[in-house]
């Protein structure tokens, strides 16, 4: 289990850029394979930076590849 | 277990190695100027200056050899870049060593203020810097297996 409300879609988006393996996204994006290990399990949110390069690679946004989910305590402005 | 992991677990070893093998050295030093080093500023301060030293050179030696053992036994090279999670990750580790250390330092002191010889004094930073440097191993070796 982990705490991050940030979830994403890397592994499908992998799976539909035909198989791209977690150490072809790291080398692409600029991080350790382990990096991207603990974003897809949702142990760790990136930076914006790297969010943005990681959208830039499957070439589409940044909402496409992470979504907020936000606390139940949290209310709407 | 990543190149990460069983760096800061070397890095704990050493660390304890090197520390307890040289407080062994001052033990036996200590012990053959029949207690007359308790109250010598000069010893304990020569003593605390060597260490430094001697602790870069055995980090760095071990980090070569734990760097060719890697090699030879993972047949992968380590991880050539540090990224923005190693980055945090050593952070978070600093931040915790920094605190211990600081109350080490506090509690050295501590020891001076309340009358012990200045070899406790001495005693206590050197194992307060001990400390914190398993503390900060540990946390990033926690944090690397947890994943973040």
């Amino acid at each position: 289990m982990s705490d991050c409300p940030i979830t994403n879609t890397i592994r499908k988006l992998r799976f539909n850029h035909g198989e791209m393996t977690q150490d072809e996204l790291a080398k692409k994006v600029g991080v350790t394979r382990q990096t991207i290990i603990a974003i897809e399990s949702a142990k760790y949110s990136p930076s914006l930076e790297l969010a943005f390069r990681v959208a830039r690679v499957f070439d589409t946004t940044v909402e496409e590849v992470f979504t907020y989910q936000p606390t139940e305590t949290e209310t709407k402005p | 277990m990543s190149y990460h992991e069983k760096r800061a677990i070397v890095n704990m070893f050493t660390s304890v190695l090197v520390t307890v093998s040289y407080s062994v050295y001052l033990y036996v030093r200590y012990l053959a100027g029949g207690g007359e080093f308790a109250n010598a500023p000069r010893f304990w301060a020569n003593a605390f200056l060597i260490f430094i030293p001697i602790s870069i050179v055995a980090n760095i030696l071990v980090t070569i050899a734990f760097t060719i053992h890697y090699r030879l036994t993972a047949h992968e090279e380590e991880p050539a870049i540090t990224d923005e999670r190693d980055k945090l990750i050593e952070l978070k580790g600093s931040r915790i060593a920094l605190y211990i250390f600081s109350i080490g330092v506090v509690l050295a002191m501590v020891t001076l203020a309340v009358g012990m010889p200045i070899s406790v004094m001495f005693i206590t930073i050197i194992y307060s810097g001990l400390l914190s440097s398993l503390v900060d191993e540990l946390t990033q070796f926690i944090l690397y297996r947890r994943g973040f």
